[in-house]
């Protein structure tokens, strides 16, 4: 006599077969954002080339001097920037020529320049397209402008003062800041990536994770609802839990299956863009280039987030569970996850555009503390700033949230409201009318 | 009848504010094959998901074989099957997957789950088509399936909720020949709802009108007839009601 499988596992393997082979969780969830990050990859990779071949291109520039005879100054700078200069024309015509850069300069600007006094002079450009990298094209010439003036006086400066350099004089003084955070100093590099970790990578990770897992949760109870198995499913000799165990379990499998597209999805994003800056940069000077930036997270982080991203992960599936079971078919149940996942999310997007929740009152954290979402991204962040109260703190909320919904779960899917079509809204709904 | 296999006792129920059941009792005996008839919401459904456990009562009693379906829930499910008027499939499972999902969850032994997945694909008839996904059955495929894997796990007591729901004559027959062979090799019990009274006349050895919530008759057939003084069950049942059928549709 041979031994028989464990009837969780018989359900569970029942519940991966079902799901795995439903197009929107095997496209939505799966195969989803591999494909869709590798199109934008590809996308992003040749922008990327274009942005690089863009600010590659040089500008083609004239100098219109205007009161009498240019100047050797005025000659200097027009041979630096490769530029000709014209007098008595209309800027309309020098457009027309094909320049798209016209500096305005006069005789005051050499006057002004040789006597020491600072000169002001007017660039006119002419983007050929409304995109960051064509409309910085002016700052570069402005800049070469000053650079090539500074090199003059840089000049006169040997010539009667040789012990001065014109680095000094353009800037007597460097300041080098470093940030005292949590006892320790760091310099402005070392926080950017902090920064980067808290408002980027964090609330990237727990929208990747958590909003797909409530999807899926949600649309487990849809396919049955919308099969009509559900029924078939509740008689079976094995507990109500053993079923909801089951679901829990293989959405759980399908949600890191999920995490683990959405990661290499995002890794070959980034190097498609990566690859596309390298080759087109290759193409414009002969050397190899790459994109120049990683998002890293220190260890222990990484740790503390991989423990708060399963407990959110198990509480984002719950409350799936709980939305789907509400909803009479996929649709239904879809619409209300993301509707969920959507407000859900709303502290994530505030992060995004660099709140810090921790400074928020206390009102609106009692408030944020019954969001997921927000209470793994108040744990993270804890983690990098090293406030480990705060990180404690947060994994018992997440706990507490966890035993709440799922004994919600629980009832919900004891509750013979699933059978018999009168949901928890539709009943709320009945009673207001009733009490009119 | 020899042995008790189901006794209902005053069992009520309400939806909201709609009282679903008022106070249904009856017993069905080992090997008996009883039919539930009534018209459309008359509480047929809802006594059968109560039997099978998928509703509570809010009053009255319920033993199968002797045991309380609300304290031993999984052992009763397990001398139990149900099959749901409006039941489904799933979608991407293929009819032999199905069966064997059923059987492992029923079967105590690999070896039994075995002979009930070759039981169920017998009475199913599907033959190759088990292979094949289960989207692509036909309505008719689909309920020979489900009432297979409702026979298959061999139930002392199948609760089948209009069995042959939906199906042209052919499947219909072919349905009733698996009901009645299935009760007369293992003498099992079978509770049925019907709206067809043919079906129920071909199957069942004793039948209960159920009229608004209410038990309205119990007998065979024959005696149901002769009670109501009609030819057929048809008949028999419209006079039971006291009325007229116009009043019945409005």
């Amino acid at each position: 006599m041979s031994r028989k499988k464990s009837k969780l596992k018989i359900l569970i393997v029942k519940e991966l077969k079902e799901l795995i082979k439903e197009r929107i969780v095997l496209f939505g969830l799966l195969l989803g954002p591999l494909i869709m990050y590798a199109v934008m990859g590809g996308l992003a990779g040749a922008a990327a080339g274009k942005v690089v071949e863009q600010a590659a291109k040089p500008p083609k520039v004239a100098i219109l001097f205007e009161g009498g005879e240019p100047g050797n100054i005025t000659k200097a700078l027009a041979q630096a920037l490769n530029a000709t200069i014209y007098t008595g024309i209309s800027v309309e015509d020098l457009l027309n020529k094909g320049y798209n850069s016209i500096l305005l300069l006069n005789n005051s600007f050499e006057e002004n320049i040789t006597k020491g006094i600072p000169a002001s002079i007017t660039l006119i450009y002419k983007p050929e397209s409304i995109g960051f990298v064509e409309l910085s094209k002016p700052q570069g010439i402005a800049g070469a402008v000053s650079s090539i003036v500074l090199q003059v006086v840089a000049d006169y400066l040997k010539q009667y003062m040789p012990d001065i350099s014109a680095g000094f004089l353009s800037n007597p003084v460097r300041t080098n800041i470093e940030y005292y955070y949590k006892g320790e100093l760091l310099t402005a590099n070392q926080l950017q990536g902090l920064v980067m970790g808290v408002s980027l990578a964090i609330p990237l990770a727990v929208l990747m994770t958590a909003v797909s897992a409530t999807q899926v949760a949600a649309i487990s109870f849809g396919l049955e609802k919308e099969a009509k198995t559900l029924e078939k499913l509740f008689t079976l000799p094995v507990s109500r839990r053993s079923l909801l165990v089951s679901k829990l379990a293989a959405v759980t499998v399908l949600a890191i299956g999920g995490v683990l597209s959405y990661m290499a999805g995002l890794y070959i994003y980034l190097k498609m863009v990566e690859r596309g800056f390298a080759v087109a940069a290759a193409e414009q000077t002969g050397e190899e280039a790459t994109l120049g930036f990683t998002i890293t997270l220190p260890t222990s982080a990484i740790i503390v987030l991989g423990i708060g991203l399963a407990l959110t992960l198990y509480v984002s599936i719950v409350i799936g569970f709980i939305v789907g079971s509400q909803a009479s078919d996929v649709r239904g149940s879809q619409l209300a996850a993301s509707y969920i996942s959507f407000a859900l999310a709303i502290p994530l997007f505030m992060m995004f555009f660099g709140v810090d929740l921790a400074q928020l009152s206390t009102g609106v954290k009692i408030l944020l503390a019954l969001d997921p979402y927000a209470v793994l991204s108040m744990i993270a962040t804890s983690s990098i700033t090293g406030d480990h109260q705060m990180v404690l703190t947060g994994f018992g909320i997440l706990v507490a949230q966890g035993i709440f919904w799922t004994l919600i779960a629980t009832r919900l899917l004891s509750s013979e409201a699933l059978i018999t079509g009168h949901p928890l809204i539709m009943r709320l709904k009945k009673r207001m009318t009733r009490s009119r | 009848m020899t042995e008790t296999a189901l006794i209902v006792e005053n069992l009520w129920k309400s939806y909201d504010q709609v009282t679903a059941l008022k106070g249904v009792s009856f017993e069905i005996g080992k090997g008996e094959i009883f039919g539930l008839i009534g018209p459309n919401g008359a509480g047929k459904t809802t006594t059968l998901r109560i039997i099978a456990g998928i509703l509570h009562p809010d009053k009255g009693v319920i033993r199968i074989y002797g045991k309380d379906p609300k304290r031993d829930e999984v052992e009763v499910k397990r001398i139990i099957s149900y099959l749901p008027e409006d039941a489904g499939v799933y979608r991407f499972l293929k009819g032999i997957e199905f069966l064997h999902f059923l059987a492992e969850i029923y079967a105590e032994t690999s070896e039994e789950a075995e002979k009930m997945v070759e039981y169920g694909s017998r009475i199913s008839g599907l033959g190759e088509r088990l292979w094949d996904p289960m989207k692509s059955y036909s309505k008719g495929m689909k309920r020979r399936l489900l009432l297979a894997s409702t026979l298959m796990t061999r139930p002392k007591l199948a609760i089948l909720d209009e069995p042959t729901s939906g199906l042209d004559v052919y499947h219909s027959v072919l349905m009733r020949k698996a009901i009645k062979n299935y009760v007369k090799e293992t003498g099992a019990s079978v509770l049925l709802s019907s709206h067809n009274m043919l079906e129920v006349e071909y199957l069942c050895d004793r039948v209960a009108f159920i009229d608004k919530g209410q038990i309205i008759a119990i007998g065979t057939p024959e005696e149901l007839k002769q009670q109501f003084n009609a030819s057929n069950l048809e008949e028999a049942f419209i006079n039971a009601v006291g009325g007229e059928v116009e009043e019945h549709v409005a």
